[in-house]
């Protein structure tokens, strides 16, 4: 999946399995992707595994989402099954990580 | 001696962005990526060659007036490639996806090729190499232009950190490369303020910095804030590797 439709599936998924509307079920995800300080044009399939399983239920929980834990696993479990590389590898952090990967690779 | 000394930490400016912009020059070579050859140039251009330039420049002050102009235009456009080569590189790693940032970025390119334009037309780019007074707005226009670059670097650094800190409560993010770029944002940040202290300075007096002591020693002072958070940031020593991770340790329990 890449970046953007990460953000697009998830909400689409929670949108039909969570009966929420489009609107709903994309502020919801908007805003955990905030509090994780994630954007959703640029979140990575792992990094939204994380957000799904571990802020997501508590965000559906308060708009009285039933079974939000049960609801969340699935979709988490989705996925990382649908998970591939990434596309964007421009970030500030990739390129701290390139450095480093690149120094570690000059000491050995 | 003051002078000496204060003007030790503008050297140390120079050096760290010379070693750290061929650093990373290297490891574009390597990766090919254009983050990493925007970054070098930067580096290289502002915080090395434009420095080297303009010092040359005031070195041969009793010069020939054509080779004086020559040096300060080539340490002008140098410095001018440096700042867009840093606004290109905040506008690419930090807004990937481009969105309305991208009208910020043409409007610090449009201002900074405005600022130049204006300094070198109205002849004022000479002030920077002698001792008189400037005439009109385009010295400190074409400084603020310049300024915006690193300022804006650095606000991007700082939003960029609070989000990674939110990353790292989720174990998304590692606690090194949050320290480093909080570091990066103060060093690109001290740089800006050294912009400031040039506009303010100009603004006051009308000379270039070397007219005072004080206003060396000062913008001497944020280089040597620079250096050191950029050498850190992009050359973490061991000790400060241990110190980042026993701080997460720490938050964590």
């Amino acid at each position: 999946l890449p970046e953007a439709s990460v953000f697009e599936w998830v909400s689409t998924e929670l949108e039909t399995r969570a009966r929420l509307s489009r609107l709903e079920a994309r502020g919801t995800v908007r805003l955990v992707l905030r509090n994780a300080g994630l954007d959703p044009a640029t979140v990575r399939a792992h990094q939204m595994h994380v957000v799904v399983n571990r802020l997501l239920p508590g965000a559906l929980a308060k708009r009285g989402v039933e079974g939000a834990d049960a609801l969340c696993q699935a979709i988490a479990a989705e996925l990382l099954a649908k998970k591939q590389e990434t596309t964007i590898t421009d970030t500030a952090y990739d390129v701290f990580e390139r450095l480093d990967a690149d120094e570690a690779r000059r000491r050995t | 001696v003051i002078k000496i000394v204060s003007l030790a930490g503008l050297g140390l400016f120079m050096l760290t962005s010379l070693v750290v912009g061929l650093r990373v020059f290297v490891l574009w070579r390597r990766t090919r990526k254009l983050p990493e050859l925007l970054l070098s140039i930067a580096l290289l251009f502002t915080g090395f060659l434009a420095y080297a330039m303009g010092t040359l420049g005031k070195l041969v002050l009793s010069g020939s007036p054509q080779l004086r102009s020559g040096l300060t235009l080539l340490g002008l456009s140098t410095e001018c490639i440096g700042v867009a080569a840093l606004i290109a590189f905040a506008d690419r790693v930090f807004h990937p996806k481009g969105g309305w940032v991208r009208g910020v970025t043409i409007l610090l390119f449009s201002l900074l090729a405005l600022g130049v334009c204006g300094e070198i037309f109205s002849g004022q780019y000479m002030r920077y190499s002698d001792p008189e007074l400037i005439a009109g707005p385009w010295v400190p226009l074409g400084l603020l232009a310049r300024g915006l670059g690193p300022a804006w670097m650095s606000f991007e650094c700082f939003r960029y950190h609070a989000k990674l800190k939110k990353q790292l409560a989720l174990g998304l993010a590692s606690p090194l490369v949050v320290h480093r770029v909080l570091l990066w944002g103060i060093g690109i940040g001290a740089s800006a303020t050294g912009y400031a202290t040039s506009i303010v300075h100009r603004l006051v007096y009308g000379t270039g910095l070397r007219a005072h002591d004080w206003a060396i020693g000062l913008v001497s002072f944020q280089a040597l804030i620079a250096s050191v958070c950029i050498g850190i940031a992009f050359f973490p020593p061991r000790k400060y590797r241990s110190w980042a991770a026993s701080r997460t340790s720490l938050s964590d329990g």
